[in-house]
């Protein structure tokens, strides 16, 4: 079995990021600590994305696909929050409309 | 279809393979997938037009005489359900595109035939149970299942119709996966991005829509079902929830799949034009990166179907700009439709009588968009039927005479046989002028105040509205006639040969029908698309 | 894809392809590109959560204090760890080790049946607290912002929910390999489903990350 080693540090790695937000969570929460947070989110899931799912080596346009589909679920997000910071939800306004 | 007739002509063609059941019912050939689709496609297609029927037959007159409000409700929901999500969306990429890709590029099939054909179940068992759902409890919602009528308000069967919906989100994914693969990975030798006809280039870019795009509505409707089902509130205002954000996550779907449903129609139209025009096609890139940025653009534009929902005003403005957008691509597409005629030598056969009447259709549908996409003007004339006009140019007028004009052009590859021409002409310019006087006189009702989905109006309007009734008379003639001569021509009409039309494409280098892995020897391409003027004049002499 | 394996000698691909290599990067690209879907099936759902975080800050980041951390976070490791141990078990079957391969998967499974039971405990503590809004259940919530907080809590469900669900799929599926790999037909063949296999069940725990880290680790100072 060749590679092993890889995907094992990949691991470890992991662990170690996870146990570093859980830490941050726990001691120091608040806006830099949820930034930091997401941070550890996404180096996480681009550990296992590319030791465990293979796109180390997988062809290019595999890495394009996978960065298109990152930039839509931007697109996604991006113009629905352009709406959303704009405007207040949830206001009473709103609930005796319904009411 | 005459097996025994057919098969007495010598070559074996994928339509002699075999007349059990399961050698329909289960064959991952897509040629006969294709066919599957186009008898399920055909069959919510009439079902939807009789919705659409009897809605117009109610508008004849001011009151509401014919069927009850409740009815009235349920008619336009089954007619909009069962149009956009079981005929338009799958109409030219599952029939025609099932059919033509591989053909096109020369490979034997699709990428994944079992999931082509799982996909097929997944389509007709999921739109039967969405019919069954929606006939028998009357669903009431419209089409677009808004938040909180659809979760707090009805009382029907929103539930089943909207599982079914999902279901059928499924068949698109599959079919959008299925057709990339097959156009990265099964071209043939020499046939290179630049070099893939038009319709390909339309069908891919089709597919890049339904895969990013279908599932965001699965996520919608999944959150709609918790809600209604579970009492999971996601959108109830009660809790601080937004039923805007359902339209956000709807029409960052529903947007785009309209898309899905006009782009294959550029595709059918781009071959039919430069083959009756005897020219290759002007500005080939261009037309394959404007169908591309269409894709692309359409993905930014979705809050334009919310300008008066309560969006902030500065994401209407935004939506707004991205959608003029739109527009450019589009245009680039018609004035090299245009330029494709410009001193062609002119076949007017009745596919192109189709495919003129796309482009002019789909132009007067386009130019009521970017009406539609300007924030002050669509305050007036939001939710009237000035909408319903424009969507109706665009996904009537121009993709099912986009599908009809394909259906016609592709028919004696299809099935080895020819349709009577006389009866085609006159099929296809009962369309055109029913459809016209169909929805024509919906804009000036829309701009004179007409709301949609009423079923009652003032007095006024019943002009415009009558005639609006009678073209729909007329519709209808265009759209079953063609379903008379073509199943006419299946047993008697007379045999195609190989290349009826003398048409460039790997498609047409193949038996009429094709033998069942499509070619009797691999292919290979060695120049560009749409060669007319080798085609024509084989010794290179000047026109 | 599954079908009848073949058992002659030398391995063939599927007769619309043209060689082995073809149907291999066919295959993996038609796995991509469904991941791609699944990702935007999650993100819809994503988009929903981001948006209601943004507009209610504080009720949110309070009502994410009444998850339990550290049933959270042995999930998350139990979870990368079975990704490991799956794509150990697709660099076993490369190297036709046949006992390795099965033991590797079915440590997999066996912690993906575990995370699901953790999942399945949290979700019954939850609701032994009022804290489970379904069906018409009444939602018992002692802080501030009750509305919201709710909000949040259905959002919990649905994510977790939907998660759970794909973990079950993930599970069946794995199941299926194990068959596969019991008979041990056409090596290149079980190459590519392992690959496709690991592909889904590496992507699901990506999901899980952002699930854990958007409604467990986005909370307030308890």
């Amino acid at each position: 079995m060749k590679d092993v080693k890889a995907p094992i540090l990949a691991w470890l790695a992991y662990l170690v990021v996870l146990g570093a937000s859980i830490t941050v969570t726990r001691w120091a929460p608040g806006t830099l600590g949820h930034v930091f947070n997401l941070l550890c989110a996404l180096v996480m899931a681009s550990l296992v994305m590319v030791f465990f799912m293979g796109l180390r080596s997988a062809d290019n346009l595999l890495r394009v696909f996978a960065l298109a589909t990152l930039m839509w679920l931007a697109i996604m997000l991006g113009l629905t929050m352009m709406d959303y910071v704009y405007r207040e939800i949830g206001s009473s306004a709103m609930l005796s409309a319904i009411a | 279809m005459s097996d025994d007739a057919a098969s007495s002509r010598a070559p074996e063609s994928y339509l002699t393979h075999g007349w059990r059941w399961r050698d329909w019912l289960l064959t991952t050939d897509h040629k006969r997938v294709a066919w599957l689709y186009t008898v399920s496609i055909t069959g919510f297609f009439f079902l939807g037009g009789i919705a659409a029927l009897l809605i117009r037959l109610e508008l004849m007159t001011p009151q509401g005489d014919l069927v009850s409000a409740d009815i009235y409700n349920q008619l336009f929901t089954i007619h909009g359900v069962v149009m956009v999500w079981f005929f338009l969306i799958p109409s030219i990429p599952n029939t025609l595109g099932n059919f033509l890709l591989p053909l096109m590029i020369g490979a034997k099939d699709l990428a994944f035939p079992r999931l082509n054909l799982l996909s097929w179940y997944i389509y007709t068992l999921g739109g039967i149970f969405t019919m069954a759902a929606v006939i028998t409890s009357g669903v009431d919602t419209g089409w677009t299942f808004y938040t909180p009528l659809s979760t707090q308000f009805t009382d029907t069967a929103v539930i089943a119709a909207i599982a079914g919906v999902f279901v059928v989100g499924f068949s698109s994914i599959l079919t959008g996966i299925n057709f990339i693969v097959t156009t990265h990975k099964m071209r043939a030798p020499g046939l290179t991005w630049f070099r893939l006809p038009l319709f390909v280039w339309a069908n891919y870019a089709t597919s890049l829509v339904m895969v990013l795009a279908t599932p965001v509505l699965s996520a919608t409707l999944l959150l709609l079902i918790m809600e209604r089902l579970l009492g999971i509130g996601i959108f109830d205002p009660r809790l601080g929830g937004d039923p805007i954000l359902f339209q956000h996550l709807f029409w960052f779907y529903s947007h785009p799949a309209v898309y899905i449903m006009i782009l294959p129609g550029m595709g059918v139209v781009s071959e039919l034009i430069t083959c009756f025009s005897r020219k290759t096609v002007f500005g080939y890139h261009g037309m394959a990166l404007s169908i591309l940025a269409i894709s692309v653009f359409g993905f930014l534009v979705w809050g334009h179907h919310m300008f008066v929902a309560g969006q902030s005003l500065y994401a209407g403005i935004m939506f707004s700009l991205f959608s003029f957008l739109v527009a450019l691509p589009s245009a680039i597409k018609t004035f090299n439709w245009t330029a494709t005629l410009y001193k062609g030598r002119l076949i007017f056969a009745s596919p192109m009588i189709y495919a003129l009447s796309f482009i002019g259709l789909f132009t007067i549908g386009g130019f009521t968009g970017i009406f539609l996409a300007s924030l002050a003007v669509d305050i007036h004339v939001h939710d009237t039927y000035f909408v319903v006009a424009h969507f109706h140019y665009i996904m009537v007028g121009s993709m099912v005479t986009a599908y009809l004009g394909g259906l016609h052009f592709w028919w004696p590859k299809m099935t080895g046989r020819l349709y009577p021409e006389v009866w085609a002409k006159v099929a296809s310019l009962a369309l055109f002028i029913g459809f016209n006087l169909t929805f024509f006189p919906q804009y000036l009702l829309g701009y004179a105040g007409m709301p949609r989905r009423y079923q009652t109006y003032p007095e006024d309007f019943q002009i415009l509205h009558a005639m609006s009734s009678l073209g729909a008379g007329v519709l209808a003639i265009g759209y079953l006639l063609p379903l008379g001569y073509l199943l006419w021509s299946l047993r008697w009409g007379a045999r195609a040969p190989a290349d009826p039309w003398r048409a460039a494409g790997l498609e047409w280098r193949t038996g009429s029908p094709p033998p069942p892995h499509n070619f009797l020897k691999p292919q290979t391409v060695s120049g560009p698309p749409y060669d007319y003027d080798t085609l024509d004049n084989p010794q290179g002499e000047a026109r | 894809m599954t079908t009848i394996p073949s058992t002659t000698p030398k391995a063939k691909p599927d007769e619309q392809f043209d060689d082995l290599t073809q149907q291999r990067h066919a295959d993996l690209m038609g796995m991509w590109l469904f991941l791609a879907t699944e990702l935007m099936l999650f993100g819809g759902v994503f988009t929903g959560f981001v948006v209601y975080r943004y507009a209610y800050p504080e009720a949110f980041a309070e009502a994410a204090t009444h998850l339990d951390l550290v049933l959270g976070m042995l999930n998350t490791g139990l979870l990368v760890t079975s990704s490991l141990f799956m794509a150990l078990s697709e660099r076993a079957v490369g190297a036709d080790r046949k006992r390795l391969t099965l033991l590797f998967l079915l440590i997999t499974i066996g912690m993906g049946a575990v995370f699901l039971g953790i999942k399945g405990y949290e979700w019954h503590h939850e609701y032994s607290q009022g804290l489970m809004p379904i069906l018409g259940l009444e939602f018992v919530y002692s802080g501030q912002h009750a509305d919201r907080a709710q909000l949040f809590f259905n959002f919990y469900y649905a994510m977790t929910g939907l998660h759970a669900m794909h973990m079950g799929v993930g599970m069946i599926w794995l199941m299926v390999m194990v068959v596969f790999t019991l008979r041990w037909r056409d090596p290149p063949r079980l190459r590519r489903q392992f690959q496709i296999s690991g592909l889904y069940w590496a992507f699901v725990d990506v999901m899980w990350i952002f699930i854990f880290t958007l409604l467990y680790l986005l909370r307030a100072s308890s």
